[in-house]
C-alpha cells in the first residue's frame, strides 16, 4: 500500500515537472517571438510605423473622444491612435507592438485553457502571430489589432478557471439544493440567477460591440468555457443575433454604408492613398537626412516612383554629385507625384528643402488629405505651419499651433514657435526659416499643376 | 465627489475700451430667435469672464464662467423682449486673479424678423484637389444644433458640392465613380447622369427658378493651377462654360445660343424672385495660363419664360466690363461673379474680384450691392473685410443675408450674417453662434461652403441615397436646342 502511494505520488511529480517544462519552454517561445516582434518592427519596419504615425492626429480633447465614441469600435480606435502616437520614437513603437503581441498570447492562453488544457500556451502563439501578420499590413491600422485584444480580454472574464469553479461547485449545491428541497421558490431564484446572467451577456455583447466593433463577436463564443452561459448552443445563438442586430441598428445611427459598419469602419482603409512601402522608406530617409544612405539606396533599386527620383536628385545634390541647375531641372511638376500619402510627404520635404514653400505647403495638405480615414496628421500640421510662418500667414500659423498644443509630441514644438505668432519679425532670426523667406520673397511667381 | 467654484469679481478696476471678446459680437445685429451669442475674451490668459446683459426694454442675463454661455430659454426671452431695441452687453474679466471691467457695448436686436429656420451648407478642408471627408449638413439657427444631411462616408470616395434648395426641391452634385445630379422635388427623388455628351460636361452651379420647374445650370471645364510664390494658393478657370435651364418635368436639357456664345464663358446664374429674369455673368475666353489675371466677368440678364422654358430675344448688360484705366465708378474694374438677388426684388448682391469668378480664393473679393431700382451700385463697406468675402445668399424675407468669409484667418471660411436696412446700409455682420465658440473655430479644420436659409428643415434619408448613389440607375437627359424656334 505504501509502495503504491510512493508510486502514485513520484507519477504525479513526473506529470507536474513535465507540465513545467512545458510551460516554461512555451514561454520562452514567446519571450523569444516577442524579442522577434520587437526587432522586426525597431530595425526592418520603422517606415511603416513612421507612416501610421504621420496618419493621425492625436489630441487630447473631449472632441476627439466623443468623435470616435459616437461610432461602433471608436473605443478599439482612440486606444490604437492613442498607441500609434508614440511611433514617433521608434523604440517605443516597437515596445508596443511586442506587448500588444505578448499580450494577445497571453490573453488567448486564459481562454484556451478552458478548452485546451494542455497545449493551450502553444496554440495560444497562433492568434498573437496572425495578429502581428495584420498589423504589418499598412491599410490595416491599429484599430482592428486593439479591437481584438480587447475582445480576448472581455472573453477573459467568462473564461477565468478558479471562477469556473467556484461557480460549478455553487451551481451544484444550488442543484443538490433544489433536489433535495424541491421548493419552487429556490428553483426559481435560481433560474432567475442564471437569466439574469444571460441577460448581462448579451447586453455585454451589444456594449462591446460598440466600443470595439464588429470583432466583438468572438463574444459568442464564450459559453464554450463559461458554465454560467447554458445551454450553450442557444445562448450562442441567441448572442450572435444580438451582435446582428447590433450591427444593422448601428448603421441607421451612423454616416456609413452598413457593409462597411459590419466589416468594422476603421478596420481597413479601403482607398488606396497610402503609397507604396517603398515610398514610405525613402521618406523617412528624408526626414532623417540619411542622404548618402539615400543615394545609395537609389543607385541599386532605380524606383519608379516620380517622388522618390525627386528625393534622389535633391540626394545627390546635397551629396555634392549634382549641380543646383541640375537639380532645378529635374525637379517635376507636383500634379504627377501628387498621387499618394507618401509620395506627397516624401515630396514636401524635397520642396522644403529646395525652396519651394509654397509646393512644399501644398504636398503636406494633400498629403494630410489622402489618409484614408479621413484622420488630420501631426507631421502635415507641422509643416504646414512652418510654411505658414514663412509666408506670413500668422494667423494661420497659430490656429494650427494651438491645435499642435493638444497634442503629446507637437507640443513642445509647437510652444516654441508660438513666439514667432506674436512677434512675426523674429522669423528673420530663425536659422532656417529666415533663409526660406528670402528665398520666397525674392524668386518670381510661376504657376505649378 | 467634485465640487466647482465660481470666481465673482472683486476689487474690480475699470477700463475705458470695448472688450477683444471672440467673435466679435460688438455692436453687431441679430434677429429675434437667433441662437445665443456667445462668446470669449480673446486673451487666453483670462480665466473667467462675468458678463451681465441687459435689454433696454427690461430682462437681464448674468453668466459666470470660463467663457460667455447664455441659457437658450433666457436668451430667447431677453432677445424677443428686445426686439427693435438694444441689449447692453457689461464684461469683467478676471486674469492672474485680477478683475477688469470693461466698457459696455451693444448689441442691436432687429426689428426684422428672420423667418427662415436654419441653413445648410457644406463643410470641407480647404485643400487642393485631394479631398477627404465632407458633408452637407443643416443648422438650426434657433439653437446649436447641427444635423447630418449627407457625408461622403455614406458611399465612399464620393464628392458632394452644390447643394441648394428650391421651392419643395433640393438639388446637389456627386462627383467621382458614381456621379450624379441628385434633385429631390416634392418628395421625388431622381439621380441624373453626371455628364450629358451634348452639353460636354456636367451641371455645375445651380439656381432654382422660383416656381420649382425648372433649374439654371452652368456647365463648366474647371481645372486649377496653383502659384509657387503668391500668398494666394489656387487659381480656379474654367476653360469653357455656358449656362443653359433645365426642366425637372421632361428631363430635357435647354439650350440657347444667347447663352452659349463660342469664345465667351457664361456662369454662375441666378433667377430673379419673380421668376422673369435669368441673371448670369459673362467673360471673353482667355489664354491660360499667360492671360489668367485678365478674365473679368460682367453681370447680364435676359428674360425668361416659364410657361415655355424660353429665354428672351436678346441680352442686357446689367455692369460692363473694365474699358481700360479704372474710371470713377470702381465697379468698371474687376470682376463679377455669384449675382444673388433678394426676394423683394431690390437688391442685387455680387461677389467682386480684381479677376475671375472663383472667389474664395481671392484675398480681395468683397461683396456689392446693386441696387435694381437706382441701379447704382456699392461695395458694402460696412461688411467687407481685408480677406475674401465671398458667397453670399438671402434669406428669404429678403432682409437677411448670409455669406462666407476667410477673416478669421485667411483660409478657413466661416459664415457670417447681416441685414440690410431701409437705409440700404447693412449691419455689422455677426458669425454663425457656437456652443463655445471660441474653442469651436480653433479646433476646426473645416470651411464653411455655399450655405443657403431654409424655412424649415430638411428630411433626408441618407442611408437610402448613399445607396442610390452606389447604384448605378440614372435618369438620362436630353437635349433640345430653343433657338430658331
Amino acid at each position: 500500500m505504501v509502495m503504491k502511494t510512493v508510486v502514485k505520488n513520484e507519477s504525479k511529480i513526473k506529470k507536474e515537472r513535465r507540465r513545467e517544462w512545458k510551460s516554461n519552454l512555451a514561454i520562452t517561445v514567446i519571450a523569444l517571438l516577442a524579442v522577434g516582434v520587437f526587432c522586426y518592427w525597431r530595425f526592418s519596419h520603422v517606415h511603416i510605423m513612421a507612416a501610421r504615425e504621420q496618419s493621425q492626429l492625436f489630441l487630447w480633447t473631449p472632441e476627439y473622444f466623443t468623435e470616435r465614441l459616437a461610432v461602433p469600435g471608436g473605443i478599439a480606435q482612440y486606444i490604437g491612435e492613442f498607441l500609434v502616437q508614440f511611433f514617433v520614437s521608434p523604440t517605443y513603437g516597437a515596445l508596443i507592438y511586442a506587448a500588444l503581441f505578448l499580450l494577445s498570447w497571453w490573453l488567448s492562453w486564459i481562454i484556451l485553457r478552458n478548452i485546451v488544457q494542455r497545449a493551450a500556451a502553444f496554440l495560444a502563439i497562433f492568434p498573437a502571430l496572425v495578429l502581428w501578420w495584420l498589423s504589418t499590413d499598412i491599410y490595416i491600422p491599429m484599430t482592428p489589432i486593439v479591437a481584438t485584444v480587447l475582445a480576448l480580454g472581455a472573453m477573459c472574464l467568462y473564461a477565468n478557471k478558479e471562477a469556473n469553479k467556484k461557480e460549478t461547485s455553487v451551481s451544484k449545491r444550488a442543484e443538490a439544493l433544489t433536489s433535495e428541497n424541491k421548493t419552487v421558490g429556490t428553483a426559481a431564484r435560481s433560474s432567475s440567477l442564471s437569466f439574469s446572467k444571460q441577460l448581462l451577456f448579451f447586453c455585454f455583447i451589444a456594449v462591446m460591440y460598440w466600443l470595439i466593433g464588429p470583432i466583438a463577436v468572438l463574444l459568442v463564443l464564450c459559453p464554450l468555457f463559461s458554465s454560467a452561459l447554458r445551454p450553450r448552443c442557444l445562448i450562442s445563438a441567441v448572442g450572435l443575433l444580438v451582435f446582428a442586430f447590433c450591427v444593422v441598428g448601428s448603421s441607421w445611427l451612423t454616416p456609413y454604408p452598413l457593409q462597411k459598419v459590419a466589416r468594422g469602419i476603421d478596420y481597413h482603409w479601403d482607398m488606396p492613398l497610402l503609397g507604396t512601402e517603398q515610398e514610405m522608406a525613402y521618406d523617412l530617409l528624408v526626414r532623417q537626412g540619411k542622404w548618402a544612405k539615400l543615394a545609395e539606396r537609389y543607385k541599386h533599386e532605380r524606383p519608379e516612383s516620380q517622388a522618390i527620383q525627386n528625393a534622389a536628385a535633391l540626394a545627390y545634390f546635397l551629396t555634392g554629385q549634382m549641380s543646383e541647375g541640375e537639380l532645378r531641372q529635374l525637379l517635376s511638376s507636383s500634379g504627377k507625384v501628387l498621387n499618394s500619402q507618401a509620395s506627397a510627404f516624401l515630396i514636401s520635404e524635397v520642396y522644403m528643402h529646395t525652396g519651394l514653400v509654397n509646393m512644399s505647403q501644398r504636398a503636406a495638405f494633400e498629403g494630410m488629405e489622402a489618409i484614408p480615414n479621413h484622420n488630420k496628421s501631426g507631421r502635415a500640421l507641422r509643416r504646414l505651419t512652418e510654411t505658414a510662418l514663412i509666408t506670413g500667414q500668422t494667423d494661420i500659423a497659430r490656429k494650427y499651433i494651438g491645435i499642435l498644443r493638444h497634442t503629446t509630441f507637437y507640443r513642445s514644438w509647437a510652444n516654441k514657435m508660438l513666439p514667432y505668432t506674436e512677434q512675426p519679425d523674429r522669423i528673420a532670426q530663425h536659422p532656417t526659416y529666415s533663409h526660406l523667406r528670402d528665398v520666397y520673397a525674392h524668386t518670381s511667381d510661376a504657376f505649378f499643376y | 465627489m467634485f465640487l466647482s467654484c465660481t470666481s465673482v469679481p472683486e476689487n474690480v478696476s475699470t477700463v475705458d475700451v470695448v472688450p477683444a471678446i471672440y467673435p466679435d459680437y460688438t455692436s453687431v445685429t441679430i434677429p429675434v430667435g437667433i441662437a445665443p451669442l456667445n462668446f470669449a475674451m480673446q486673451d487666453d490668459s483670462v480665466t473667467t469672464v462675468d458678463v451681465t446683459v441687459s435689454g433696454t426694454k427690461g430682462e437681464t442675463i448674468h453668466v459666470n464662467g470660463d467663457y460667455a454661455d447664455f441659457p437658450l430659454d433666457a436668451w430667447h426671452s431677453l432677445v424677443e423682449q428686445n426686439r427693435g431695441g438694444q441689449l447692453t452687453v457689461t464684461v469683467c474679466a478676471e486674469r492672474n486673479g485680477q478683475w477688469t471691467q470693461y466698457k459696455s457695448f451693444p448689441i442691436y436686436v432687429s426689428s426684422y424678423t428672420l423667418d427662415d429656420w436654419g441653413v445648410t451648407y457644406r463643410r470641407i478642408a480647404p485643400s487642393y484637389e485631394i479631398y477627404s471627408r465632407m458633408g452637407i449638413f443643416q443648422r438650426d439657427l434657433s439653437t446649436f444644433e447641427e444635423r447630418t444631411l449627407l457625408q461622403n462616408t455614406q458611399s465612399p470616395g464620393m464628392c458632394i458640392n452644390c447643394h441648394t434648395s428650391g421651392p419643395q426641391a433640393e438639388l446637389f452634385h456627386v462627383r467621382g465613380e458614381h456621379g450624379a445630379t441628385v434633385i429631390s422635388s416634392n418628395g421625388k427623388v431622381e439621380l441624373l447622369q453626371a455628364r450629358n455628351d451634348s452639353l460636354g460636361g456636367s451641371m455645375v452651379y445651380p439656381a432654382w427658378h422660383p416656381g420649382g420647374r425648372y433649374v439654371a445650370f452652368s456647365t463648366n471645364k474647371t481645372s486649377q493651377m496653383f502659384h509657387t510664390q503668391k500668398t494666394k494658393r489656387i487659381e480656379v478657370y474654367d476653360s469653357s462654360s455656358d449656362v443653359f435651364i433645365y426642366d425637372t418635368q421632361t428631363h430635357q436639357i435647354l439650350r440657347d445660343t444667347l447663352t452659349m456664345r463660342l469664345l465667351w464663358a457664361e456662369n454662375t446664374p441666378a433667377f430673379s424672385a419673380d421668376g422673369r429674369w435669368l441673371y448670369y455673368t459673362t467673360a471673353r475666353r482667355q489664354v491660360y495660363p499667360t492671360d489668367y489675371d485678365r478674365e473679368c466677368y460682367s453681370l447680364c440678364r435676359v428674360a425668361f419664360d416659364e410657361k415655355t422654358g424660353r429665354l428672351g430675344e436678346s441680352v442686357d448688360t446689367i455692369a460692363p466690363p473694365p474699358t481700360g484705366d479704372v474710371q470713377k465708378d470702381s465697379i468698371q474694374k474687376g470682376s463679377i461673379t455669384w449675382p444673388r438677388l433678394s426676394s423683394d426684388g431690390r437688391y442685387l448682391m455680387f461677389t467682386r474680384t480684381d479677376y475671375g469668378y472663383f472667389s474664395i480664393w481671392h484675398p480681395e473679393a468683397d461683396l456689392w450691392l446693386l441696387d435694381l431700382q437706382t441701379m447704382k451700385s456699392r461695395p458694402l463697406d460696412e461688411v467687407n473685410s481685408p480677406r475674401s468675402d465671398s458667397f453670399h445668399n438671402w434669406s428669404h424675407d429678403g432682409h437677411w443675408f448670409l455669406f462666407t468669409s476667410r477673416r478669421d484667418d485667411g483660409l478657413y471660411t466661416r459664415l457670417y450674417f447681416s441685414a440690410i436696412g431701409p437705409d440700404g446700409r447693412a449691419t455689422k455682420p455677426f458669425l454663425l453662434p457656437q456652443r463655445n465658440p471660441k474653442r469651436y473655430y480653433s479646433l476646426s479644420m473645416y470651411s464653411y461652403n455655399t450655405p443657403e436659409f431654409i424655412t424649415a428643415p430638411l428630411h433626408f434619408d441618407a442611408r437610402d441615397m448613399g445607396r442610390r448613389i452606389d447604384a448605378a440607375e440614372r435618369v438620362p437627359t436630353t437635349t433640345r436646342n430653343m433657338y430658331g424656334q
